[in-house]
Order: structure tokens, then C-alpha cells, then sequence
């Protein structure tokens, strides 16, 4: 017991959690894991019986992606909901180079189901193979093509919410940068949960999570190595593939940020709090204490995670409930 | 990434995941977790409501957490946590492999959290030997123990599973290898004469020491314990001398030191051959011990000294063999 921590300790129930995690996934995602892990499905989650059980209907579309090649979204709404809707795009997470649009899909069908909404959930290309701009250019124009078809999606245009976890936050963030700085589409908010927006890897809490928890340290590098090669942490980098480099983030939508207080991308996701508030941009922040990356998603059923849910819930609430 | 890992959801039906269910308990103890979270533990590995009942108070989560109003635990699976208390799991039908491990945990658990919490005997017994309470709070605990006029204690180290039939304030605790009894003796003759029949059971003794400095002698008796097994299961931490320096450093260490890594490489049959010759300290004497022909032993331990790179019989080797059996010991999961 005489252990001395350099970072905030885990929570003890979270803490107990991370063991079980362990078996599952490494505690650094190296290069040479990529290929693995993407051919491991780790997450079995029968779609069709997801969709059935909640009402939902699902309908994949090929739209052009990033320089006009095709990708696709899918679609998801309530069956027999008519009428103009509001708006979630979905940019999944991944660390930029494994998972796929249905990454997150328990929480993207419950909000869908809760507030009558649209989702449209996006099959980016990842890196390495596609490198930066690829995925946040394909984040982007799926979002062009949501909002040029708002009418036949039953999409109000101007309730659509932009969000997505670690990678996904970090798209999420990214793909809003370039909404704003292209004059369009039009957000309502960005939700950004436990986003990964920062390459630079020099932050307090990238070095104190080194080693540990989930995504450390080398998992980032290698998430970042991957996205931007040899531009990472060099001056070649620009603000939508890591949008903690933006220096103006006037004019952007409402966001909401969560994170771990014992993750690596906590001083980045306080910092963009704190940048937008700077910049007179309404946002939330919430640092669960002994959180570690996606806590929330791995352990449900603990008490931090309990609350982080029904915080991002009463956001969700407040931006799209009746 | 997170998307990626299912959700930490019941254990496999079918498996038992005995280090799962304890290792998940253990660091819930050791992270301070309250009483909800410890049943939310045990509903999130069985993937069925858990209950507590202290007195009248019942405390009771569903398997998604959340918590859930009254219950009894009439027909469920039940385990005492102490008197008046008693934890539940609310399996129907057909039990897992793992439920009544994960009930026999779980009161476990709950019973060092509402010790803590009591300010009973027992979390008494844990803050005299927390090296993370403060000297003031252990003063506390020590006088509420009615030890502070003694002039040296030693801290006692069971496993946590042990039956201890010895007299004297002990507690379950945690600590960073899993969790341990420890019981603080006055006097270490009249328990070690006590233990003369139960040879069976593994001790750790720790070092002798003024009431104040209990966290080192409860330190060097889990040492102590890891070193003990079926061949010496009483082991004294004051006669293991510079050992339990070398037992810092390998706990410092990540790797197995080499030494340690060729002596589990070896097979029974040799291991008992180079422990004979260890403590008998000749070849001859070893060689009666094992009821072997001298010529036989000799041959052998010097096919063994051309394998550890070291030879077993000189002075120099013989401590390098000694040390590297400590560390070998040592390594072993756990508590040992």
C-alpha cells in the first residue's frame, strides 16, 4: 500500500473493471497490433435484433466521400416517424484506425429512439491506409450530404448535432471546424465525448498515463503516427485533424466535453473547454473523477459512469428534448 | 478503443474465473469502495440483483447497477458478513459455476468495508498496521487495542482463507498482493508453541517492533508469508536478515531475475536435490536425506552446476542458489 501514484488514482469500482478489460485489449496499441485488433471483433452486438427490439429502421446509402469516392452512411430513424426530426451525425471512434460506423451504436439507437431523431452514422476511411485528410474529410462529407438531403431524411437543418468518442470526438470536432470555416452546414452543438484532439503528445496527463489504463500514451502515438506520419507534432498539421491546435474557436456551436480525470486526453479536452469559452462559445465540462478512457462505455453499471450517462443525457435533453 | 471492448457484463456462465472474482474483490477493498459498490460488484459478475442486510438496513443493486428497493435474502444464496448482516446474490433457477464464490467474496468484502467504517476492533487492527494512515491514527487504533503499553509487537501473516485458531485482535485486509489476515501478537513464543499442532497452516511472522512502527513489521511478515510453503511453512522474518532487501528489490523489478527463471525451468526431482544439498549443507548429508547413493547425488549436482551456470556446492554458489529459491518464491502470484 505504499504505492505512490505520480497520477490521480483510478476509481475503486472502475479500477476493479480495468481488470477484466485487461484480458481484452492490451494496455498499448502498438503499429503491429492495428491489423490484429481490426480483425478481432471484440464487440458482438446482433445489429438487426438492436434495431428490431427498439423500432428502428436502418438504410445504408453510398455517397461520394472525400474527393468524390464512395463511402457510406446509414441511417437511422424510428419507423413510422414522419416530419422534420432533429439531427445526429455520428463520427464513430477508433483511435483513427480501427472500428467501424457501428462503434457506439447502443448509445446513438437509444438517442434516436428518445428524441425521435435521424441519425446518420458514417463509414470514414482509416488510417494508415487513408491518412490525414481522409477521415475528417469524409466525416465532412457525410455531413454535407445529411444537410442537402434534410428533406428526404426528415431532418430539421437547423437542429442537426454533430458527435462522436475519442477519434469520433475528435472528428466530431474536427468536421465542426470545417462546418464553420466553409459556411456550412449549420450545428446545433458538437457533443464531444472524451474526444482525442491533440497530437503533440505534451501534456501532464499524456505522461501520466504511460503504460496504464486504457488508450495510454503509445496507443495515442500510435493512433496519431498513423493519421499524420511524419507531420505529427511538427508545425504541418492542421487544426481540423487536431483541433486542440486551433487558435480561434469563435463562431462554433454549443459543445459538450466529458473526460476521465485519469486519461490521457484530459488536458486537452479541459483546455478546448477552456478555449471555447474564451471564445465566447457556450460549452459543458465534466472531468469524472478516476475515470479512465471510455469508462463509461466499458463499465456501465459503476457509480462515476452512472453519472457521467445521465449528465451527457440532461445535455442531450436540454439541446434536443421537446 | 472503447467501442471496441464488450461491456464488462457477467462472467462466462460456464467458466469458473476464480482469480477474476477474487481479483475484482480484492481491489474494490483495496480502493476503499463503499458497501454499494462492492454489491454492485457482485450483481455485475453474476448479472443478477445483490443484496446486503445490516441490522434492518438492506442495501440492494440490479445487474445494470442501479440500485433497487428493499429484498430479502430468504431462498436466495446467502453468506454471513457478521453477526446481524448477511449478503445475497438473487440467482433464480440453476446456480453458475462461480455464484458461490462470488457470494463467499462479497461478504468478505462487505465485512473489512463496515469494520472500516464501525470503528470496530477489526478496522482497528487495519489502521495499526496501515502504513497509510497517519502516525496519530494509528496511536488511536493502537491504544482503542489496548496495545500501547507493550514494548514490541509483531504483525502476523495469514492467507485470507486460512483458518486461524490463534488468539489475539487480527483482521482480513487489504493489500497490494490480495487480501491477508493479519493478527498482532505480544508474544511470539507462547503462538508459535500454539501452532506446534497445525503444521499445515503457512505464517509469516513479522519483525519485532515498537507498537508505532507495526506497517514494517506487517511489510516484512506478507515477505515472510511469500517465502513460507509446504517445505517451511512458518517463516520468521527475523531470520531472513538482508532477504527482505533483496525482496524489496525484486518486488521493485518487473522481470524475474534469471537466476530465478532457470531454477523453474528445472524439475521437481532436480529442485529437490539442490534443497537437500542447501540446507544439509553437504553432499553426503544430502545424499542420506534423499536416500540416494553418494556417487549418484554428485553426479547430479554437477550435471545441475553445468545447467545454472554455477556450482551448487561452494560457499559463493550456495548463497547464489539460496537467493535465487528466495526470488523464485517470491514471484509466485499473489500471496504466494
Amino acid at each position: 500500500m505504499t504505492d505512490v501514484l505520480s497520477r490521480p488514482p483510478f476509481d475503486p469500482e472502475l479500477e476493479a473493471a480495468l481488470e477484466l478489460v485487461r484480458e481484452q485489449m492490451p494496455v498499448t496499441f502498438t503499429p503491429e497490433l492495428i491489423e490484429v485488433i481490426r480483425q478481432t471483433p471484440l464487440l458482438a452486438v446482433d445489429l438487426e435484433a438492436l434495431f428490431a427490439e427498439r423500432g428502428i429502421s436502418r438504410r445504408d446509402v453510398t455517397i461520394p466521400g472525400f474527393r468524390g469516392d464512395d463511402i457510406v452512411v446509414s441511417v437511422l430513424a424510428k419507423e413510422g416517424s414522419a416530419g422534420a426530426r432533429p439531427g445526429i451525425y455520428h463520427t464513430h471512434g477508433g483511435g483513427m484506425i480501427i472500428g467501424d460506423r457501428w462503434a457506439g451504436v447502443a448509445a446513438l439507437v437509444d438517442w434516436v429512439d428518445r428524441y425521435d431523431a435521424v441519425a446518420v452514422t458514417v463509414e470514414y476511411r482509416l488510417a494508415p491506409e487513408f491518412p490525414d485528410p481522409y477521415p475528417v474529410e469524409d466525416c465532412y462529407a457525410g455531413l454535407v450530404w445529411m444537410a442537402d438531403h434534410a428533406d428526404e431524411l426528415g431532418v430539421d437543418p437547423s437542429r442537426i448535432l454533430i458527435g462522436g468518442a475519442s477519434a469520433g470526438g475528435g472528428l466530431a470536432a474536427g468536421t465542426a471546424l470545417l462546418a464553420r470555416d466553409r459556411k456550412g452546414p449549420a450545428l446545433m452543438g458538437q457533443l464531444l465525448i472524451c474526444p482525442m484532439i491533440d497530437d503533440r503528445d505534451d501534456t501532464p496527463s499524456t505522461l501520466q498515463i504511460d503504460g496504464v489504463g486504457v488508450w495510454d500514451r503509445g496507443s495515442n502515438l500510435t493512433g496519431w503516427g498513423a493519421l499524420l506520419g511524419e507531420r505529427r507534432g511538427t508545425d504541418d498539421v492542421s487544426i481540423y485533424a487536431a483541433p486542440a491546435r486551433a487558435t480561434d474557436l469563435s463562431g462554433l456551436p454549443a459543445a459538450y466535453i466529458d473526460c476521465g480525470s485519469a486519461e490521457v486526453f484530459r488536458d486537452e479536452d479541459v483546455a478546448y473547454a477552456t478555449a471555447l469559452w474564451a471564445a465566447g462559445v457556450q460549452a459543458e465540462l465534466h472531468v469524472w473523477a478516476g475515470g479512465f478512457h471510455g469508462f463509461d462505455m466499458m463499465a456501465p453499471q459503476t457509480a462515476v459512469s452512472q453519472a457521467s450517462i445521465a449528465a451527457r443525457d440532461s445535455w442531450l435533453d436540454r439541446m434536443l428534448g421537446a | 478503443m472503447k467501442e471496441l471492448v464488450g461491456r464488462l457484463t457477467a462472467l462466462d456462465p460456464e467458466a469458473s474465473e476464480t482469480l477474476k472474482v477474487v481479483s475484482y474483490f480484492d481491489l474494490l477493498v483495496a480502493g476503499g469502495a463503499g458497501v454499494e459498490a462492492i454489491l454492485r460488484g457482485a450483481a455485475t459478475l453474476t448479472g443478477v440483483p445483490a443484496g446486503a442486510r445490516f441490522g434492518d438496513r438492506v442495501t440492494r443493486v440490479g445487474a445494470d447497477g442501479r440500485r433497487m428497493i428493499g429484498g430479502d435474502p430468504a431462498g436466495w444464496l446467502a453468506h454471513e458478513v457478521g453477526p446481524d448482516s448477511v449478503a445475497w446474490i438473487e440467482r433464480a433457477g440453476e446456480r453458475h459455476v462461480n455464484d458461490v464464490m462470488v457470494v463467499e467474496r462479497l461478504a468478505i468484502a462487505l465485512a473489512i468495508t463496515s469494520a472500516r467504517r464501525a470503528a470496530s476492533p477489526e478496522g482497528a487492527v487495519e489502521v495499526a498496521v496501515s502504513s497509510a494512515a497517519s502516525a496519530e491514527e494509528r496511536g488511536t487504533a493502537i491504544a482503542r487495542l489496548r496495545l500501547d503499553g507493550e514494548r514490541t509487537l509483531r504483525a502476523v501473516a495469514f492467507r485470507a482463507s486460512e483458518r486461524v485458531t490463534m488468539t489475539g485482535p487480527n483482521s482480513v485486509v487489504a493489500t497490494p498482493r490480495g487480501l491477508a489476515r493479519v493478527l498482532i501478537a505480544r508474544d511470539i513464543a507462547t503462538m508459535t508453541a500454539a501452532m506446534q499442532g497445525e503444521s499445515s497452516t503457512r505464517v509469516g511472522i513479522g519483525l519485532p517492533v515498537t507498537p508505532d512502527r507495526l506497517p514494517e513489521s506487517w511489510d516484512s511478515a506478507l515477505i515472510a508469508l511469500r517465502l513460507s510453503d509446504d517445505r517451511e511453512p512458518v517463516v520468521d522474518a527475523a531470520d531472513l536478515g538482508a532477504v527482505l532487501l533483496l525482496a524489496a528489490a525484486a518486488d521493485a523489478g518487473a522481470a524475474l531475475h534469471p537466476d530465478a527463471a532457470d531454477l523453474s525451468a528445472l524439475d521437481a526431482r532436480a529442485r529437490a536435490t539442490l534443497d537437500a544439498l542447501e540446507e544439509t549443507g553437504s553432499l553426503r548429508a544430502a545424499a542420506a536425506r534423499l536416500g540416494m547413493h553418494h556417487s549418484t547425488i554428485q553426479a547430479r549436482v554437477a550435471a545441475l552446476a553445468e545447467e545454472l551456470g554455477y556450482d551448487p556446492r561452494s560457499p559463493r554458489g550456495r548463497t547464489r542458489y539460496a537467493l535465487a529459491r528466495a526470488l523464485l518464491a517470491l514471484s509466485r502470484p499473489g500471496l504466494g
